[in-house]
């Protein structure tokens, strides 16, 4: 398969606006990345999709640029038993799919204010984006190309030739200057606004129909990545109405109905290939189990985002191919606040690292359905600093330490703001028993932690969750003294100096180093306890192929193809 | 007494009264549900001033009765505001879900009405008799199992293992559930399956009170044969307890209509309000309360009005 | 004609409900069962109808009727007999009326092909036929009225079998009258066989036949109606007998109250009246016009008069309940308020009421105990030991076992519940009760036990008694005094002996001859032959109660007294 096109659309939301969308549903959506670590992205496939992942590169690479042949390869190992129809299939393409995924509350497809799963992936196919993160390295996808100046002060884009909206209209560079402006609005744009805080907004401007000029107000030498390919999407300039909103993505909205669901259709004109299935139905079906159903009974093709618990139940049903991932999983955490007692003591927080027992979690509290976590927040994603060993339990030393300083009885605050995590709290008070360690639970709803924050950074120890994305995306968010919610209060001058350079220095190489270091001192010295990460699960009918699981945890509908 | 009219009139302003109170305390509900709506609106990294700032666009500042009377106010003339979360007039987003769960539960209401009525005259009339006591056993039994398991049930076996019908119950696009009425039957057998248990029951005590009256065992002794004793001399009398008894199924339909909209993914006002919670967009929940009051307080007021019209005592003058 | 054979009919735990129970009774003739409660009359009566109650079931025997046993009868021709041939009047006859059928409905579900049209039944009870009484609903006649279209229910479908279930005892005396002229009419015309349930020992010996006595599911005694009535052999039959009030033999109670010992209660000019109906259609009832008398200490006044003369609401509005349009009422010569809640305590405890129906006013999830003990809290302050010592006096005072006062109200028997009643009553140590028509559901053995304990009660406490009733013979042997009220106006007030020899106004005389009597009523059947309905003084009185003009009672009767078409 060809990796750089199926990837050709992974960006990063803001994972701010999916803690809120979590904390309303329950949901996990996941801010994920490329399938650079095999062993994240492959054991949930099943054997005939990874003979279809190492059956395809060369064609794929081959004829990136031809998108008919490509979406042939793409079907050739899902046609084993009609091999004869390939061609015809393929080209014309065309039928249904249905998508039951939790719907939220519905309403406009709205880049800035994505409430749900399916609002999620409407917006992902509708709009294109300025630029992706992709395998393992950046790819321009609206864009053609976005370069800085020497000193990282200005940034330009320049858009591919030929561009149109659904609409007709051309894409035009001021139409990239409105999106920059919309989404960095703090009055419409607040999840978001903060990403580009460093914007000199008086002087941005195009140059002409297919540049932008950003200027910055200080060096950025990591915008590119951690701001350009993580979230603009292209609107048309002067758009007020999400609700079937014009986009120049791979597909059209054709209709949006909250309580019905939306519909999208796919856009011939699209400039990268035409997509195969015609037509994408978003139904909305909010239980989980009611969307499993949904699928064994026919009335939907792919069910997205399923609890750990369908994959064991449905082991072995043949009707139905289930998919993970860690991309757009959750990293499952235990945060200690290093500057409230008793955690702003390290030897307290090392035992603490010390008592968990990782793997016992995963397999209590996700049902063996995960990987190990190795407390940083990051797997699978480009920058990991996986040089680091892997963090084991020392019940002995875990024992001394708590001794030595006095510990016998701890609280956490745990809340289910990701399924699982007052389990794990559970798991561990047990784990901590075994030292003579009393944990202390204080359980709160689902919909009411994230309501609180003030509260929350003044909460010693509590359950937490992040969404697994790069950590040069994530790093910046939630740890150091210049994050915007410094979750665990680690700020230390050795840390932000760390991150500073990751901002500033311009070479790569230099950069990925600074970055390195940064991680190494929060896994050293840091609150935060990773200790597994809840996959993304994702079921379908074997009627649909080449169904993958990308960065964010997303489906590209245009790379789904029908069996006859 | 009074006229039937004036009685439906005084009913009528009865329930305007209870609606009234029940706004009150639904916005007083709402206003304490935990959390910051301006904090939940603008996520984590907002910063105080911003929420300050929604605060004020929302008018949170202001005490709570201003805020309330503010929204009794637009009530009152047609406008039941705008979601704080989504966007849109407020009566946009509650219609359609409001017109499925109403067929949803007008289907079901029929459904257990049938059910009971069945059951009950089967066993209320004869007291005592054998299928009476089979009768009353297997209502108890149904009534102990929760409504979500028996959608499991059915969903699991005549859903998914026999495939007789969809296991969920997905509106067609642009559609309303009866474009597609194959889809009610499970929801609907799984309100009925609980719900008809439950009027059975109350329905075959209101009966069997009726039963128990003292002109009912003249009417027998007065050799009137069995079907006119239960068709003029019972049932006339069992009217009004049964029509409050279908009343409290009103209230029964529309909470079990919540649990059975998720189950089935069936879009109507309890799905919507269930993730209208959690989202804390208070407009949208108020209005889905308050309809859903008022559905309850139409069905008792109702209940009131057969009971008078089928109460000749009350009905007409001494 | 119908024949009961070793009747047997058991009750909970085998119970001996009936025992070896054989009557017969022919075509033309009637039969009276008389016995105390609890007698099985009722159950008697029902297995006429081929019906045994839930709880009680059929142990043996048969009951025969026109060659046929009834219990061997499926259900379908069972009830096509009693709707052709059985006519059954149950014991409380307006609750028999189902509330939401017209009385059109209500007589017309009976008719047979051969049946009177619903307005000649109507009439035949003397109610109007016309088409707009036809449209009403019970709730829309009075008492009376309901009776009488129960009655015409019944014999709608032109019986062979009349079954009567104590029909005179819940009745107001017209409707008794034309009931028994009916039964009568019934017999005489129609050939009718009656079974007449009854402890009205005066409604029995006017009508029966033969009379069997009934003691616990047995026949005690059985004969010729005057004979057994006239010198029962049985003991049991003769205190039933002896029990019954009869203005023919008793004597007037003599005033034992010192003449100028000042009136204990007084009611001047009292005027009281309620409103029915709304808008246009609202009116007043007048209910008490200008009542004005006095009762004095030791004293027994007895109120009488017939359903709808003012009784109970000059009996409310002495205790508070109903204020009045005027006048005053005095307690002791001193006047009190007229709201019961603005009388101070002393004022609420002088005056006590012992209700119509005791069960009903107990609490029935606590023991009558515990609510005598209330009334004692509540009106005298006792608290504890006192409050107790308090209960243990009233309840030996009203002969009540203490161990019955641990039980509740439906646990106990009618005149159980009505010494408990009193018990309460006395309770708040009242200078004056107030007996509402205490007695007329009991049978006549234990309503002779409770007058004699009032009357017991009265010599130990010198109390006032209030005692309204519509029996003139009770009121005869019990009162001191008698006040006849007619339309809210107290008509006649007088000592009894006076009153029963002297009445002075026309409804006392109404009254007085409408008065049951067995012993005037025995001897007008035995100078009579056979008792065409149409001369006896009873029957007299029937007319000219129902004809509702008390006016002119010394006007001759009319020959042809039975209700009907003719008159």
């Amino acid at each position: 398969m060809n990796d750089e096109r199926l990837s050709r659309r992974r960006f990063l939301k803001l994972t701010a606006g999916s803690m809120v969308a979590l904390a309303a549903g329950s949901v996990l959506i996941g801010c994920g990345d490329d399938d650079d670590e095999p062993a994240a992205a492959t054991p949930a496939a099943t054997p005939r999709r990874q003979a279809d992942a190492t059956a395809t590169p060369e064609v794929a690479t081959a004829e990136a640029t031809t998108p008919v042949a490509t979406t042939a390869a793409t079907s050739t190992p899902a046609a084993t038993e009609a091999p004869t129809e390939e061609p015809a299939a393929e080209s014309s393409g065309g039928g249904t799919v249905r998508i039951g995924g939790l719907a939220g509350a519905g309403g406009p497809i709205d880049p800035r204010a994505v409430t749900s799963a399916l609002s999620y992936l409407a917006v992902n196919s509708v709009f294109e984006f300025a630029a992706l993160h992709g395998d393992g390295e950046l790819e321009p996808g609206a864009a053609e190309s976005i370069t800085s100046n020497e000193d990282a002060t200005v940034w330009t884009l320049t858009l591919r030739e030929g561009l149109r909206f659904h609409d007709g209209s051309p894409v035009r560079a001021q139409d990239v200057v409105a999106s920059i402006a919309f989404m960095g609005d703090f009055e419409t744009s607040p999840t978001y606004a903060l990403q580009w805080i460093d914007v000199d907004w008086a002087n941005l401007r195009a140059i002409d129909d297919r540049t932008v000029e950003v200027p910055l107000l200080r060096p950025r030498a990591d915008y590119l990545e951690s701001v350009f390919a993580l979230y603009v999407p292209i609107i048309k300039e002067g758009t007020t109405d999400f609700m079937v909103p014009i986009g120049s993505g791979p597909y059209k909205v054709e209709s949006n109905d909250g309580a019905d669901g939306i519909v999208v259709v796919r856009n011939d004109d699209w400039w990268e290939f035409t997509p195969s299935v015609e037509r994408v139905i978003n139904v909305p079906i909010n239980d989980p189990a009611a969307r499993i159903n949904a699928l064994k009974s026919g009335e939907i093709d792919i069910a997205y985002q399923l609890p750990p618990a369908v994959v064991r139940a449905e082991e072995g049903n043949d009707d139905i191919t289930v998919v993970q991932s860690s991309l757009g999983g959750a990293a499952m955490i235990f945060s200690m606040n290093t500057s409230l007692p008793p955690f702003d003591n390290p030897e307290v927080r090392e035992a603490l690292r010390l008592s968990v027992d990782r793997q016992t979690m995963i397999n209590s509290v996700l049902l063996g359905q995960g990987q190990l976590g190795n407390d940083l927040v990051g797997l699978g994603f480009p920058g990991y600093n996986d040089q680091l060993p892997q963090r084991t339990h020392d019940l002995e030393r875990a024992q001394a330490l708590f001794a030595a300083n006095g510990i016998s009885e701890l609280d956490i605050l745990a809340s289910d703001v990701a399924p699982g995590l007052v389990a794990s709290a559970e798991v561990l008070a047990a784990q901590l028993a075994a030292i003579g360690v009393t944990l202390n639970i204080e359980e709160l709803p689902a919909d009411a932690f994230f309501a609180d924050i003030p509260r929350l950074l003044n909460t010693p120890f509590m359950t937490m969750y992040f969404s697994n994305r790069p950590p040069s995306v994530h790093l910046p968010q939630f740890v150091g003294s210049t994050a915007v919610v410094n979750v665990t209060a680690f700020a230390t001058p050795e840390f932000d100096a760390a991150m500073l350079a990751t901002q500033s220095t311009t070479d790569e190489e230099e950069r990925l180093q600074h970055l390195l270091e940064a991680q190494a001192i929060e896994w050293e010295q840091g609150g935060t306890i990773v200790w597994g990460f809840s996959p993304m699960i994702i079921a379908h009918s074997p009627r649909v192929e080449n169904v993958k699981v990308i960065s964010d945890g997303l489906i590209e509908f245009e790379d789904l193809v029908l069996r006859a | 007494m009074t006229t039937g009219l004036s009685y439906v009139a005084m009913r009528m302003a009865s329930a305007i009264a209870t609606l009234f109170v029940v706004s009150v305390i639904l916005f007083a509900a709402v206003d304490l549900l935990p959390g910051d709506p301006a904090q939940q609106i603008l996520g984590v990294n907002a910063t105080p001033e911003r929420i300050e700032e929604v605060r004020r666009q929302l008018n949170l500042d202001d005490p709570a009765p201003v805020r309330y009377g503010r929204w009794m106010w637009g009530l009152l003339q047609g406008d039941l505001g705008e979601s704080v979360r989504t966007g849109g007039p407020v009566e946009q987003i509650v219609g359609r879900p409001a017109l499925n769960t109403a067929i949803l539960v007008v289907v079901g209401f029929g459904a257990i009405v049938a059910v009971a009525l069945v059951l009950s005259a089967l066993s209320g009339i004869r007291e005592g008799s054998r299928l009476s006591n089979v009768v009353s056993l297997g209502a108890l039994g149904a009534l102990s199992v929760p409504e979500f398991i028996v959608a499991g049930i059915l969903i699991a076996v005549v859903g998914l293992e026999l495939g007789w019908l969809p296991a969920v119950s997905l509106v067609p696009i642009g559609g309303t559930p009866l474009d597609r009425p194959v889809i009610l039957v499970l929801p609907v057998i799984s309100l009925a399956i609980v719900g008809g248990a439950f009027g059975a029951r109350l329905i075959r005590a209101a009966v069997a009170d009726a039963a128990r009256m003292p002109h009912v065992e003249a009417a027998r002794l007065s050799g009137v044969p069995e079907g006119r004793v239960i068709l003029r001399h019972i049932l006339p009398a069992a009217i009004p307890p049964t029509a409050q008894v279908l009343a409290f199924l009103v209230p029964f339909l529309v909470g079990g209509a919540v649990v059975i909209e998720r189950i089935f993914a069936y879009p109507g006002l309890g799905s919507l309000l269930v993730d209208r919670v959690s989202l804390r967009d208070a407009p949208v929940i108020e209005a889905v309360g308050l309809l859903q009051a008022a559905a309850v307080i139409l069905a008792f007021q109702a209940a009131d009005v057969v009971g008078f019209l089928a109460s000749p005592h009350r009905r007409t003058a001494p | 004609m119908i024949s009961v054979r070793e009747l047997d009919i058991r009750g909970h735990l085998d119970a001996r409900i009936l025992g070896g129970l054989c009557v017969d009774l022919e075509r033309g003739k009637t039969l009276a069962a008389v016995g105390g409660s609890g007698a099985g009359k009722t159950t008697l009566g029902l297995s006429l109808l081929g019906f045994v109650r839930r709880g009680m079931r059929l142990a043996g025997g048969e009951v025969e009727f026109e060659g046929r046993n009834l219990f061997a009868l499926p259900e379908r021709e069972l009830r096509r007999l009693r709707r052709e041939a059985i006519a059954y009047l149950p014991q409380n006859p307006a609750s028999s009326l189902t509330p939401t059928l017209r009385v059109e409905d209500l007589v017309g579900e009976r008719r047979t092909d051969r049946s009177p049209s619903a307005e000649e039944l109507l009439e035949l009870v003397q109610l109007p036929g016309g088409r707009s009484f036809q449209r009403r609903f019970p709730h829309q006649l009075s008492i009376g009225q309901q009776q009488r279209v129960a009655i015409a229910r019944a014999i709608a479908n032109d019986p062979r079998l009349l079954i009567l279930d104590e029909p005179t005892s819940s009745v107001d005396p017209t409707t008794q009258q034309v009931l028994l002229a009916l039964v009568e009419r019934l017999r005489d015309e129609r050939g009718v066989a009656t079974l007449l349930i009854s402890h009205d020992l005066p409604s029995v010996g006017r009508v029966a036949d033969e009379v069997v006595v009934l003691s616990s599911g047995r026949v005690v005694e059985r004969g010729g109606a005057l004979r057994v009535l006239d010198s029962p052999a049985d003991p049991y039959a003769r205190a039933l007998v002896s029990a019954s009030p009869d203005i023919g033999v008793s004597q007037p109670r003599t005033a034992a109250v010192a003449a100028e010992s000042a009136p204990v209660l007084g009611v001047d000019g009292l005027c009281a009246g309620y409103s029915i109906g709304r808008g246009r259609g609202k009116r007043t009832i007048h209910a008490a016009r200008d009542v004005s008398f006095d009762l004095a200490a030791g004293e027994t006044l007895a109120l009488i008069g017939r359903s709808g003369s003012g009784k109970t609401t000059i009996a409310r509005t002495l205790l508070g309940l109903h204020a009045p349009t005027d006048g005053e009422v005095r307690l002791g010569g001193a006047a009190i308020p007229p709201r019961l809640r603005q009388r101070d305590r002393s004022q609420r405890a002088a005056i006590q009421l012992v209700p119509q129906d005791p069960e009903q006013s107990f609490n029935p999830r606590r023991s009558i105990g515990d609510g005598i003990l209330r009334t004692i809290r509540q009106i005298s302050g006792l608290r504890g030991g006192a409050a107790t010592l308090r209960l243990a006096q009233v309840l030996e005072l009203a002969q009540l076992d203490p161990a019955l006062a641990r039980r509740r109200p439906r646990e106990l028997s009618g005149g159980e519940q009505q010494r408990a009643a009193i018990a309460r009553a006395l309770a708040a140590e009242p200078r004056v009760m107030i007996c509402d028509e205490i007695t007329s559901a009991l049978d006549t053995i234990v309503q002779r036990q409770i007058i004699d304990l009032l009357k017991l009660i009265q010599d130990e406490t010198g109390i006032s008694l209030l005692f309204i009733t519509h029996d003139l013979a009770l009121a005869h042997e019990f009162a001191h005094r008698i006040g006849v009220l007619s339309e809210g106006r107290l008509v006649e007030i007088a000592p009894s002996g006076q009153f029963a020899r002297r009445p002075q106004a026309a409804e006392s005389r109404v009254l007085l001859e409408a008065a049951p009597s067995l012993s005037r009523t025995l001897a007008t059947r035995q100078d009579a032959t056979r008792p065409s309905a149409g001369g006896d003084d009873a029957a007299r009185a029937v007319h000219n109660a129902t004809s509702g003009a008390p006016g002119d009672a010394s006007a001759p009767a009319e020959p042809n007294l039975v209700p009907g078409r003719n008159a």
